[in-house]
């Protein structure tokens, strides 16, 4: 059996073998492209045109390298692109560079497609009241920070302030609930 | 699985925090499709993945993907030369049984009998028109900016660096930008050379991965982007190469993705740089300390009709390009703020 997001070199890459790569790695692709561009059809479009490369380039794909890594360095390249058509200032590169360790750090604790994003969906459950709450209305709702305000009774200064704390306690969480001490935790 | 199809929606701001970034984007990931597979998905991606793989079956080009169905007829007709060029690299791949060669044959000609039937009886802006139109204003350009460059440089030695071939040099397509180019020189200004960078080797990838299996397949070269071979160190080298033999390079080709890393800019003796294609989105500066003597661009306003452009070349330039140099590049951005990077 190979090693989780190794590709055999033996493997002739089809459509339906290269499904099975789609299957696996779609989701943490999304998400990275949702770190960059928090917008849902921009997201969806750059991860199906990093696919698409990577079907197209595979042939050049070295088979001892991890395939979310290599994509995520397509995405990378598509989100720069992107950005210089749009014409939006792009993410900064040590920004870029912290998102890209994080999800290193994930690639090694991840031991099955999905089981990060069970283990943040249980972490949101395990937070207080009024974190939840929060990253209920922001995430989940997608509610911009003044409604959320709104919604929660204060002004938008503490919306930010809860909303930090609770990525921080996710973040820790996290990795308490995959099991490894590797997961970077916040400053 | 939820699929979000509803209109774009204002999202909230991102996590200000980069060690959390990466968080807040599985975050949002989780909230736009739970924690399994997004079956919608991957089914979208995949049916983009056959879509591909029938296009480059017919040497098609894919349209961009946020607007799969926005091919016009025109494009579609262009389809019809690239189609050829498939055919013609299929019959050089030397992997076929010898029967197909007869079908080959009989299909190139069929296809070119059809497209001296389609041209000389189509009406309206037929692909014959819609190439003849696209082609003078591609002359117009070269055109333009070589009467410039040959006013202002004369005497001078010219590098042109042009697109690779599909087929090789051997079978060089006839450049429209360089034909206008040479005729903006006239006797003013001599190309030593046209250039082009080296494509990728042809890659057959339909094998196994990282192994050519020399089964029978389309090449996927057409594919490979620009910026995956015209990069900053492949820029420096052509200009290196016909160091001393030229002092102005013009590029029909724009300049690498990675233009910051060139060399070129540092150079203490560089050529002349000048622009007939590509972007200058970031260049301005590049303007104003004179690193690029002229470049063209595409007018914001533009002009875009089925008319044939105007008779004359700066009637017809200014329909659709402008012309920009170091001396017009503040009056330019003042128009034209949107060409620029802030």
């Amino acid at each position: 059996m190979s090693e989780p997001g190794k590709i055999s070199g033996e493997r002739a890459m089809d459509s339906q073998a290269f499904e099975a790569l789609v299957r696996q790695h779609h989701r943490r692709l999304l998400g990275y492209a949702l770190a960059l561009v928090p917008v849902r059809q921009v997201a969806e479009d750059l991860v199906q045109e990093t696919f698409l490369t990577a079907y197209r380039e595979m042939s050049r794909f070295e088979t001892d390298r991890d395939f979310g890594a290599w994509a995520r360095g397509i995405l990378r390249n598509k989100y720069r692109e992107w950005a210089r058509r749009q014409r939006e200032i792009p993410t900064d590169a040590a920004t870029l560079n912290a998102i890209d360790e994080q999800h290193a750090l994930w690639d090694r604790v991840e031991a099955a497609p999905g089981e990060l994003l069970g283990a943040l969906q249980d972490c949101i459950r395990k937070l207080p009241e009024v974190l939840r709450q929060v990253v209920d209305l922001f995430y989940m709702q997608r509610k911009p920070g003044a409604e959320v305000a709104s919604n929660v009774s204060c002004d938008a200064a503490t919306v930010r302030k809860r909303l930090q704390r609770a990525r921080e306690q996710l973040a820790a969480c996290v990795a308490s609930v995959l099991g490894r001490e590797t997961v970077r935790s916040p400053q | 699985m939820s699929q979000d199809n509803s209109q774009p929606k204002a999202e909230p701001d991102l996590a200000p925090d980069p060690a959390l970034r990466a968080l807040d984007g599985m975050l949002r990931e989780l909230a736009r499709a739970g924690t399994g597979t997004d079956d919608a998905f991957v089914q979208r991606v995949m049916t983009a993945v056959r879509e591909s793989d029938a296009e480059t079956a017919t040497g098609a080009v894919a349209a961009p993907l946020s607007a799969p169905h926005r091919v016009s007829q025109a494009q579609h007709r262009l389809a019809i030369p690239q189609l050829l060029a498939a055919l013609v690299r299929t019959w050089r791949a030397n992997v076929r049984p010898a029967w197909t060669t007869g079908l080959a044959l009989a299909c190139v000609a069929l296809v070119a009998a059809t497209l001296v039937i389609h041209c000389l009886t189509a009406t309206g802006p037929s692909m014959c028109k819609v190439m003849d139109r696209e082609l003078r204003y591609q002359f117009v350009l070269g055109s333009k900016l070589g009467l410039y460059v040959a006013e202002k440089y004369a005497g001078a030695k010219a590098l042109v660096i042009v697109p690779p071939t599909v087929f090789g040099d051997g079978e060089r397509r006839r450049n429209a930008v360089v034909d206008g180019l040479k005729e903006g020189f006239g006797g003013a200004i001599t190309v030593v050379a046209e250039a082009s960078p080296e494509r990728p080797p042809v890659t057959d990838r339909r094998t196994t991965v990282g192994v050519s299996t020399g089964e029978s397949g389309i090449p996927a070269d057409m594919a490979a982007p620009q910026e995956s071979y015209f990069t900053a160190e492949v820029f420096d080298r052509l200009v290196k190469k016909y160091a001393g033999k030229v002092d102005l390079v013009v590029t029909t080709i724009g300049l690498p993705q990675d233009m910051a890393k060139m060399e070129f800019w540092h150079m203490s003796s560089r050529p002349r740089l000048a622009l007939a294609g590509g972007s200058v989105h970031e260049l301005k500066n590049a303007f104003s300390t004179g690193a690029i003597v002229a470049a063209v661009a595409y007018s914001p306003c533009a002009r875009y009709s089925d008319k044939p452009p105007a008779s004359g070349v700066s009637e017809a330039f200014a329909e659709r390009f402008l012309l920009i140099t170091p001396e017009n590049i503040e009056e330019i951005s003042r128009q034209f703020p949107e060409l620029f990077m802030e």
